[in-house]
């Protein structure tokens, strides 16, 4: 991420201030000052054992260098409805370094007892557009690219360096396709769906084609009965988060299991597949 | 012999969550379903004993079959 150079410069700076933890101030000034994104400056800090403050209290769960590994990642989430608007909001968080949100859609009002992007100011906007403006409200150092576009018609670029995409969709015939897409690129996709009061999630393994195995040709699922309420996509997509991470740390055992869960109830099960 | 049978979210309804049925030798996996009125093509996740299996699956005694409908919703 850092060329020779870079460190140098930004080395002299940490040792000349003598910086032992990095603040949001610090940060954006020593990104003024040399020219470097604030993205490689918080990466510079955690090289050299430094935590910029506002991934401290990641720290603990996360080390300094799964952190870093975090910065550097490049992840996509398809679909910023009720899922995806919370796994951008928890991937931000976290300090995701850089992230490509693609839907094509926007806010309506059946979205606003479920999606954390959708308020009543937004109505009618492109829910792609509020992703990138939601992120930079949380962490600037985070690289957002947004595609208002169905994922059938991204371009190629889009994919490109992505290591981890994130199945946020809400029908089946997409998610097929970015099961599909995920095999031919060798990615790994964490999948999440729900209906109700129940939903699932589970890490796609290139080649596991788990969702076709599930979906087979099945146009609907559930929720077309049940409807969406507001605390299933929260839960999904934290685990899913949670799953995605574990992931991009490389801590995540690789078995083809989904994760089947009941909020009704407070189930949840281990499917092998 | 003695088959468990676990189903899980809308399969529930007017049926159970768990039982347990006293079925002649030879029973598939299909003799169940139709007998709770669930079609094959109903079912995401068709387990035997925590395995993916197929609905002509041929049960042993001891064995539990578990359901999940298809959740697509996002």
């Amino acid at each position: 991420m850092l060329s020779r150079g870079e460190k140098n410069l930004l080395g002299n700076i940490f040792r000349r201030e003598g910086i032992k933890e990095l603040s949001l101030e610090t940060t954006e000034r020593i990104s003024r000052e040399t020219g470097l994104s604030l993205r490689a400056v918080e990466y510079f800090a955690l090289e050299n054992g430094v935590i910029p403050r506002k991934y401290a209290r990641n720290i603990g769960s996360f080390t300094l260098a799964g952190q870093k590994k975090l910065l550097a990642s490049k992840v996509m989430i398809v679909g910023l409805g009720g899922l995806g608007g919370y796994v951008l909001e928890e991937l931000c968080r976290a300090g995701v370094g850089e992230i490509v949100g693609v839907d094509g859609d926007a806010f309506e009002e059946t979205n606003l007892n479920r999606q954390l992007l959708a308020t009543v100011k937004n109505l009618g906007q492109k829910k792609a557009n509020k992703a990138r403006k939601r992120a930079a409200e949380i962490n600037q150092a985070v690289v957002v690219s947004s595609f208002v576009s169905k994922v059938e018609n991204l371009p190629e670029t889009a994919w490109q360096g992505v290591e981890l995409v994130f199945d946020c969709l809400d029908n089946i015939e997409s998610r097929l396709y970015l099961e599909e897409k995920t095999k031919n690129l060798g990615v790994p996709l964490v999948h999440g769906a729900i209906g109700g009061w129940y939903g699932q999630v589970g890490i796609v393994w290139p080649g596991s084609n788990l969702l076709t195995k599930i979906y087979q040709e099945r146009k609907k699922g559930i929720e077309q009965v049940l409807g969406n309420p507001p605390f299933t996509p929260a839960v999904a997509a934290s685990l899913m988060v949670a799953l995605g991470i574990n992931c991009l740390l490389g801590t995540l055992e690789k078995e083809n299991v989904f994760y089947f869960f009941d909020l009704k109830n407070l189930e949840f099960e281990k499917i092998n597949l | 012999m003695k088959i468990e049978i676990r189903l899980f979210a809308t399969f529930r309804e007017g049926r159970f969550k768990k039982d347990v049925w006293e079925l002649p030798e030879g029973t598939k996996v299909i003799d169940v379903l139709n007998r709770l009125g669930i079609k094959p093509e109903e079912i995401a996740i068709l387990l035997v004993n925590g395995l993916d299996a197929e609905p002509d699956h041929v049960l042993k005694d001891g064995d539990y079959i578990s359901l999940f409908p298809p959740v697509g919703g996002g």
